[in-house]
This record gives C-alpha cells, structure tokens and sequence, in this order.
C-alpha cells in the first residue's frame, strides 16, 4: 500500500521525459499562469462589456454576459464619435502627433548622445561646469529675484561664460570624462516631473507656447532622453568597432556609419526603446495636465474628463481607454520579439 | 589607379604614458608588398592604423603619394583595409558589403553593380552575392571582404593579420591567392602580421619590428640569411635559431659545449653563436663540434627535427634580444626523414662553418667580422 | 564644390559634438535650469499680480510651514507618542546602521566622499523609519511623505516578487509561453488614468463586478474608499497590476538568458529545483534584477495618477503621494509650497535610488565585468 502511494507520488512529482514537465508541478504551473492571465484580462473584459453598456446597465448592479445579463448598445461608441466626435477626434489625434513626434526625437537625439558617448572621448573641465550653473543661477536669482529683464541676464551671463571660456578654463586641470557625462544624463530620469513642471509651465507661458503640441513634444523628449541613453549605450557598445572602422576608410562620414551601420545592427533595441518611450508618451498625465488645457488636450487628459459633474461616465471612459490601449498592443505584438531581446541587452548590461 | 609610394617619417606614437611606435620611418615603393613583421604588442598594428588614420600620430609625418597626409581623415587617403576580423557588416548581402564604398561614394547603382561583380568575379564569390556573411564560410567571408577592398581600386591596401582567423590548409591556399590579386593589381600594399611563414611567402620586402622599433627591413631572404641582430635571427626561422653562451678567442668561438672556428673574429667576451637548424647536423659522437645527447626526435614526414643538449651551453627558444640563460643548452638539428637515432644516446654536432651568426650578448648586435 | 567638400568634412571633424550637444542642451532647458528656478521658488511666496505675477522672497518660510507649521500634518502626519517597541525598532535601526559605518570606516577602502554619502544616506533612512514610526500609532496619521515611501517600498517589493515568480514559472517547458508573454504585458499599455478609473470601476461596491462575491464574505456595506489602509491598498492593487508585467518580462528574458550548461550540469549534480534557482538561476539573473529594481525605484517615486483619480487623495490625505501633493499645492497657487514638496520628494528620492544603486546593484554587478 505505501509503495502503491509512494508510486503514484513519483508519477504525480516527476517527469516521464526530460523534455516534459511531471504532471503535478504542470498543473499547479498552468493554474498559476491562467490565474494571473484572469487577473490581467478580467480588468479588460469590463473595459470592453461596459463600453457597451447603457448608464442605467452599469448604475443597476453588475452585469456579466452581454445579451444575456443585458442588450448590449453602442450608444457610448455612438457618443463618442458621432455626438461629440471632433471632441473625441482632437486629442486622439494630438495624443498621436505629441506621442509619435516625442518618441522619435527623443529616440535619435537619445541615440546619438548614446552613440557618442560609447565612440567619442570627452574631457570638460570640471571648472566650466560649475562655473555655467553659478552663472546660470546668478541669471535666475537676477532675473526672478531683482527683477532684471531676462534677455539682458541671458546677454550678461552668456558673456561671463565666454569669458571664463576663454580665460580661466585653458589653465583648469580636472576634467569630467565620458562616464560622467553619462551618469549625469542617466541621472535625470530620478528627477519626479513635478519639481520641474512649474519653471517649464512658465518657460512655456512666457514663450507663448501653452497648451500647444510644441510645448508637449519639447519636454516630453527630454524627459524620456535619459531612458533612450541608459537603454542604446549597450546596444552601441556592443557593435565591433572594426565595422565602423572599415566603413570610415571606405569613405564614410561619422554621420553616414551611425545611419548605415550602427543604427541598422541596433534595430532590435531601437525597436524595445521606441515602443517604451511611445508608451511613456502616450499615456503620460502629470504634465500634460500642467502644459496642456483645450487645443493641446492629450487622451489621458480626455479620459480623466470622463468624471464630469454628472458623476464618472463608466460607458465613455471604457470606451476611450480601449481606443488607448489597441494601437498600442497592436504596437506590442508586432515587435514583440524585438522587444524581449531589446529589454534584456539594456538591463543586462545595465 | 597608378600605385603610389607610402612614407613613414619617424612616427611616434603613444596611450598616456606608454609609447608603442618609437620613431619609425619606412618607405615603401609603388605597388611593393611590404609586411610588417613581430609579436604581438610590438607596435605593427599601430602602425597600420596610424598610416590609415584610424589612430592619431603622436610625432612624425605619413606621406601616401607623396602627400602629408598625417593629420588628414581616413576617407581622403584612398585606402582599402582588411581587418582581422574582416568587418563585414552582417545586416547586408555579400553584394551590398562589396558595393557599400561605392555607395558612400554616391555611384549610381546601376554602374555599382557592375563593379561589384567585377570586383567578385576576382575573388570568385558570383555565386554568393545574395547571401549575407553569417551564411558563409570562414575562406568566403575573407575572400568578401578582399573584394570589397579591391572594389573601388585604392592607391593602398592595408591588410591587418587577414589570414589568422582561417584554419590551417585554408590559410594556405588564401596565401597564395591574395599573393596573386596583389600582383595582379599592383597595388601597393602593407600587410601586418606575427606569422612569419605568410611574411617570408608574400613579402616583396619584410619588416621586422619589435617593441615599438623597426629592426630590419629587406627581402626575406636576406632577413633570414643576414639577420641583422639576434632579435631577428630567433624570430624568423622555425624551429627557431639555435643560440650558445660563450665568448672569442683567437678566431675560435669557444663555449663549454665545444668550439667551433669563426675565422676573422677579434677576441672578445659575451658573445653569443646563432645555427640555425638546417646547419646543424647530426654525427656520431666524438665528430664534430660540439658534444651532445639526443633528447628527442620528431619526424615530420619531409624531415626529422633532432633535439639535443649540449653537455653545457645555452639555447633560446624564442630570442628575444636579452642576455640568453646559460645551463639550458639545447640545441636543434634538422636532419633527413630517414634520419634515426637512440634517445640519449651520445652524438656530435657539425656547423656548418659559413652558416654562423655572432651576436653581443649584451645588446644582440650582430658581430661581424 | 570645394566649398561643398570643407563643409562636409567640417561636419564630419564635429561629430562627436553634433551628436551629443542636443541631449545636453535639452538636459540644461528643462531640467537642469528648471531645477534652479524650483530652487529659487522654494524661497519665495507666489502672488497674482496685475499684468502677470509677483515672486516675494520669504526665505525657508515653505519648507518651514510643511515641517513644523501648519502643513506639517500634511507632509509628514499627525504623530502619536513612540513605544517602547518603537523605540527598540528605531534602536536596533540606528545600531545597525552605526556598526555598518564602522565597518566602513575600518575597512580603510571608503574614501571621504563615501563616508559622507554613507552619513547622508544613513540620516535620511534613519529620519524615515522615525517618521514612519512616530506616525502609526494611535491618534497618529501619516502624510504625504510616509504614504509615498510605503506606496514605492511595498508596490516595488510586490512586484518584484510576483515578476519574479511568474517569470521563473512562464520560463519552464510549458505550451503558449508567447500567448502568456503577450497577455502579461498588456497592463503596461494602459494609461494609468485609465487604470485608476478602471479598478474604481472594479472596486465599487454596488455595481462593481465583484459585488456578490464581496457580498459572499459578509464585506458588502464595507466602503473601501472610506478606510485609509484599504484605500491605499486599492491604489498599491493598481500600482501592481500595471507594473508587474515590466519586471515579469526582464526577468523573464534575464531566466531564459541563464546558462544553460550549469544548468544541466547542477541537474547531473543531483540539485533539485530549489537548489538551482538558488545556485544557479539567482546568481546568473542578481545583475538583470539589481537594475531593473533600480529602474521601477526610480519611476514608483512619482506616482500621482492613480491617487489622484482612484481615490482623489482621500479620504482625507490618506492616498495623497507627494507628486500629488505638491500638485495641489500647485493648484491653490501656492508655488513656494509646491516646489518645496517637490524638491523634498526629490532628495528622498535621490538618497534612496543613489543608495540602492551603491549598495544593491554595483554590489550585484561586482563580479559581472571581466
């Protein structure tokens, strides 16, 4: 008897071959997967079958099963894009243009600082730097605290830069190397958007450019920037230099090599990079909220007005947010093998 | 293209603190295949990037041509190299890495094409245009990246270790290729490498350089029958030149192993002899020059490399120019492949006497007489 | 055409500043320089004036407000007496911390630079364990701070381990893996507005689809929305369904990237699965973990939206982060106050990720570089 059950035991425990899991540990695994499948999918479904459902569907009580809990309407789709549909139209289609627009100059101007970094050597001298925030600071403290019109501060401390330029920086010794200069970029990324987000709203006020694509698109590139270094210096890294070379003496700029050879070895990761920063983009709030207010009104902005006077419109929001989420997965599925061997590059070499 | 000269005039060049070329100067003529010779570390490879302009010159002048090039950039000096690792870009076909010099050059595709198949034809790779380098094999892949050198017809081609990553037999027979396409073109070319069978086989001219500075430079005859110190004569030959402590006397040299007569030589100490293998030969004992015992015999099917050791003396097998440690004597004989003989067995060693090489030991300045 | 040819070449020679001079300049335009004029409004008090604003200089007045005024409560939180407990909690802290520097200064390898780091990081971490004890209690209720600390310290440690977990599962020989891949990364597109909605939507109680199951376990009356704790742990359940799949799919590729001959040779060992993952599996993905840890540290510092539109912050303060903090601050016009808020969340962020960085991931990363 207690052979019986130590056989079955085994039978459940371990495998028959090597290449096929014991029939135990197989379910348990399966049932944990399927378990955090419903978690992650059940959340999308009500997404779905609430979009389609009538107010007085969603206020009365859950309902599960479309036409049999409840007749489903598209009143709300119908809403959307027939009742309001410029409205809705709008900040999907700025949602794109900021979204796209910032992914790709944050991507090459990320990639190309990363580039250089990983094939350039720098040397700043450690004293020109502090020497620009003082200066830089002397400006700010001038012009917010004694009232200097700005574009004379500009003037002044353009011209105390250039004097200590051309004076004291030759004689300087210590010097930041390329390491640094990446770690200052990188470092960036720490820096929460909020503490940043008043000076640019006033930036962009004086400038004239609130609530405008312009605005949305400039600092969403610089805030994703640091994320394109950290992630594309290993890919760069990793490509032989040899290739480069050879391209240089068959007679290509440094340009021409970073376009022809180094970004096409580098898709993979350009690919990881690109949808990440599209998604950071795509469904970034706090600043949109802060630069943003009709014209420049981006989809996460239109979603959150979902909440109106007349109480949270469930059927709307749903709606709207699975209009978000489809480009996006689409995005996902199609680079999906792009973005696996992308992600694991970057954080591997971290 | 007409083949131009490339000149070196005492390039210099140093990372940080540590010099690698110290004062070189070279000059090698139109369509000349010069090979620059050493171990590794010993400055070749630098000098080939400093003369592609891949390194910056810390002190001295390039000339290709002619022309000061030294501070111009790698695209205008009209160069082609083969790198060791070939470089072949492997996002592209065998047809597009051929072509991608002509393209940055902007030639129009349709005139590319023919100058790719062209250039292909030569190395016999038409029927691989289409496939990308990681579909190819080892002797395909460098016959690609020979073809794209030779494709836009540069004045020089630089060639860095291009056959090292080849198999042996392989290795073989794209020596003798590439030794073809260079005379068949009659570009000038500087060839960097650390094995000296493809410097003696290819070389209308060798190079020996050897910690920063050039040693010799000549036909590789003359490199291995006049080696011109002791640097050169241990690093060309294999197996490598047979080496013995002792000192002048008389117009003998003597050593504790035996003496041998080295007519017109003045008295002196610290000195070193140099045989080379196929100059020593094997006799019973109690003939010849010096007294030894056989301690192994390895035949190789053309010939029989015979190890002995002097009873007292001194062998070096990789001389490299310092003062060689006396008490190790062995020395190396390479006899006929029916060539037989006891191991320990007692023996004596004949030099040929015109065949002997004196160097100072201090230095490994060649002693001549 | 000559002219054509030296300004080519000329383009060429600048390269290296072409290429990186533009990530510099955004850098200095909006963070470094906006960084500066934050500093500045730290000092000051915001007022509407005609024709535009006016910026009054009052000195720390902002950050003494928050620490010892009159938005103190909301910053730090109410606080209760220490226990006993309390007090042997913070001790031991506070010991441990101290032999840690010892051993550093003993060890004669940490420069001065380091020491002072240590002191700075160990100040910080030891004022936070303070404030988060001073602040639960009773009669005690913690502010932004001490909700934002434990929004990121629990929300990351979560995640982490159930990543973890379902990567070491999703990396074994089962069918679908790519299905499982593509469905676990999902969550990462949504917005976070529209997660928050969404699990609002979820959590309702009354029309929300888990009603009758609440109802089942005698939880129906019970407002989520009402009790602090619950409130927050609907807003870490957010936080944890969007982030999760991020660190599911970088340890999953840091798993399947393991070698596969130690693997197999630990199996020949007779090593069973417990035994590999830990001499195996861990020590081959620690690297991949460290940073990826380090990444969501650094994101989870900012979280706002989901607080903001779950909950509203509520009730009360009890969800508010600092981001939404200083967001409301902001909203009243109270910039000086804003600024403040941010730039405090800003040092604790920097001293935690700059600490996790020196003592968790380049300890993780030590023997990795040949």
């Amino acid at each position: 008897m207690t052979d019986h059950r130590a056989g079955l035991w085994r039978r459940l425990t371990e495998p028959k071959s090597l290449d096929r899991m014991a029939p135990l540990p197989a379910l348990l695994t399966y049932a944990a997967l399927i378990a955090w499948s419903v978690v992650v999918l059940f959340p999308l479904y009500w997404l779905l079958i609430t979009s389609f459902k009538l107010p007085v569907q969603v206020n009365d009580g859950p309902d599960y099963l479309p036409f049999l809990d409840f007749q489903p309407s598209l009143h709300a789709w119908e809403y959307l894009f027939v009742t309001v549909g410029s409205d809705t139209l709008r900040p999907y289609v700025n949602s794109l243009v900021v979204a796209l627009a910032s992914t790709v100059l944050a991507t090459l101007i990320g990639s190309l600082a990363a580039y250089a970094l990983v094939r350039v050597r720098y040397r700043v001298k450690l004293g020109a730097v502090l020497a620009f925030l003082l200066i830089l600071a002397g400006v700010v403290v001038g012009v917010l605290r004694f009232g200097i019109d700005w574009r004379v501060a500009l003037a002044a401390g353009t011209a105390l830069m250039l004097l200590v330029l051309l004076t004291l920086a030759p004689r300087l010794r210590t010097a930041v190397g390329n390491e640094d200069i990446q770690f200052w970029i990188i470092s960036n990324r720490i820096l929460p958007p909020v503490v940043v987000v008043l000076p640019i709203y006033m930036m962009f006020q004086r400038l004239g450019l609130l609530d405008t694509h312009v605005a949305l698109i400039a600092t969403y590139t610089a805030v994703n920037l640091p994320i394109v270094v950290w992630l594309m210096r290993d890919f760069f890294a990793s490509i032989p230099v040899d290739l480069e070379e050879s391209a240089q003496l068959d007679g290509a700029s440094r340009f021409g090599i970073v376009f022809t050879i180094v970004l096409p070895l580098a898709r993979a990761g350009l690919a990881a990079t690109f949808l990440l920063v599209l998604i950071l983009a795509w469904n970034e709030y706090l600043l949109a909220l802060f630069l943003s207010t009709a014209d420049a009104q981006t989809m996460p902005l239109l979603v959150a007005a979902q909440n109106a006077t007349r109480g949270p419109q469930w059927w709307t929001m749903s709606a709207l947010i699975l209009i978000m989420i489809a480009p996006v997965i689409a995005l996902t599925a199609l680079l999906q093998r792009a973005i696996a061997r992308g992600l694991i590059v970057g954080a591997v070499k971290g | 293209m007409p083949a131009v000269s490339v000149k070196l005039e005492h390039l210099y060049k140093s990372f940080a603190d540590i010099h690698v070329v110290k004062g070189l100067d070279l000059e090698i003529a139109e369509g000349e295949f010069l090979v620059l010779l050493g171990p590794s570390g010993c400055g070749k490879t630098t000098a080939l990037r400093m003369i592609a302009g891949l390194e910056t010159v810390s002190d001295g002048r390039i000339l290709i041509g002619g022309q000061d090039v030294t501070h111009v950039l790698p695209k205008y000096r009209n160069i082609a190299m083969v790198f060791q690792s070939y470089a072949l870009y492997p996002h592209m076909t065998v047809a597009e890495n051929i072509g991608y010099p002509l393209r940055v050059r902007r030639v129009p595709a349709a005139e590319r094409a023919v100058q790719v198949r062209e250039a292909a034809a030569k190395v016999d790779l038409l029927d691989h245009l289409e496939r990308t380098p990681r579909q190819l094999s080892g002797g395909q892949r460098q016959r690609v990246a020979l073809a794209r050198a030779i494709v836009r017809r540069p004045a020089v081609f630089l060639m860095d270790e291009p056959l090292s990553n080849l198999d042996a037999k392989l290795r073989g027979r794209m020596r003798a290729e590439l030794k073809h396409l260079q005379q068949s073109l009659g570009v000038t070319t500087v060839y960097v490498t650390h094995d000296q069978i493809e410097a003696m086989t290819l070389g209308h001219r060798v190079a020996v350089m050897h910690a920063g500075i050039l040693q010799q430079i000549g036909p590789p005859a003359e490199i291995y029958n006049d080696p011109a110190n002791l640097f050169v004569a241990g690093f060309i030959g294999s197996p490598p030149m047979n080496v013995i402590a002792g000192r002048l006397r008389a117009g003998r040299f003597d050593s504790p192993a035996g003496s041998v007569a080295v007519p017109g030589m003045a008295d002196r100490d610290g000195v070193i002899l140099g045989v080379r293998p196929e100059d020593v030969a094997v006799v019973p004992a109690g003939q010849g020059d010096f007294a030894a015992t056989v301690y192994s015999v390895e035949m190789t099917g053309l010939e029989s490399i015979v190890t002995c050791a002097a009873h007292t003396g001194t062998h070096l097998a990789e001389a490299d120019g310092v003062r060689p440690d006396p008490g190790d004597g062995q020395i190396v004989a390479r006899m006929g492949r029916d060539f037989a003989a006891e191991t320990d067995g007692r023996v004596g060693l004949r030099l040929t006497p015109d065949r002997l090489y004196l160097f100072d030991a201090a230095d490994g300045r060649r002693l001549r007489a | 055409m000559r002219q054509h040819q030296s300004f080519a070449e000329w383009i060429d020679r600048a390269a290296g500043q072409i290429m990186i001079w533009p990530a510099v300049l955004i850098l200095l335009a909006f963070s470094i320089f906006p960084l500066l004029v934050s500093a500045y409004l730290t000092v000051t008090r915001f007022r509407l004036a005609p024709g535009g604003f006016e910026l009054r200089y009052v000195g720390w007045l902002n950050f003494k407000k928050l620490l010892f005024g009159s938005q103190q409560y909301h910053l730090l939180g109410t606080f209760s007496a220490l226990t006993a407990t309390d007090w042997l909690i913070f001790a031991l802290a506070a010991g441990t911390a101290a032999w840690l520097f010892v051993g550093a200064v003993r060890s004669g390898t940490v420069g001065t630079v380091g020491l002072i780091g240590r002191l700075i990081a160990a100040a910080v971490l030891l004022a936070l364990l303070l404030l988060a004890l001073a602040v639960t209690g009773d009669g005690a209720f913690p502010g932004t701070l001490v909700v934002t600390v434990f929004y990121v310290l629990a929300g990351v440690s979560v995640q982490f381990l159930l990543g973890l977990g379902l990567a070491l599962l999703c990396a074994q020989r089962i069918l679908g893996r790519s299905v499982f891949r593509v469905v676990f990364f999902i969550p990462l597109t949504v917005t976070p507005v529209g997660i928050a909605y969404l699990f609002r939507m979820l959590a309702d109680v009354g029309k929300g689809p888990l009603t009758p199951l609440l109802a089942a376990f005698g939880l129906g009356e019970v407002s989520w929305a009402a009790d602090p704790w619950s409130a927050r742990l609907v807003v870490l359940i957010g936080d944890t369904w969007q982030w999760t799949p991020f660190l599911f799919l970088i340890l999953l590729a840091a798993v399947e990237n393991q070698p596969r001959d130690q693997v197999e040779a630990a199996r020949l060992d007779g090593a069973g699965d417990w035994q590999v993952f830990r001499d195996v599996t861990w020590p081959a993905i620690a690297p991949v973990a460290a940073t990826v840890v380090l990444i969501r540290l650094i994101e989870a510092f900012k979280i706002i939206d989901l607080p903001n539109i779950l909950t509203n912050g509520g009730p009360g303060i009890a969800t508010e982060s600092l981001t939404l903090h200083a967001f409301i601050a902001w909203r009243t016009q109270d910039l000086g106050g804003s600024a403040a808020v941010g730039y405090t969340l800003l040092a604790v962020a920097v001293v935690c990720c700059v600490s996790f960085f020196h003592f968790v991931v380049r300890r993780a990363r030590a023997h990795e570089r040949p």
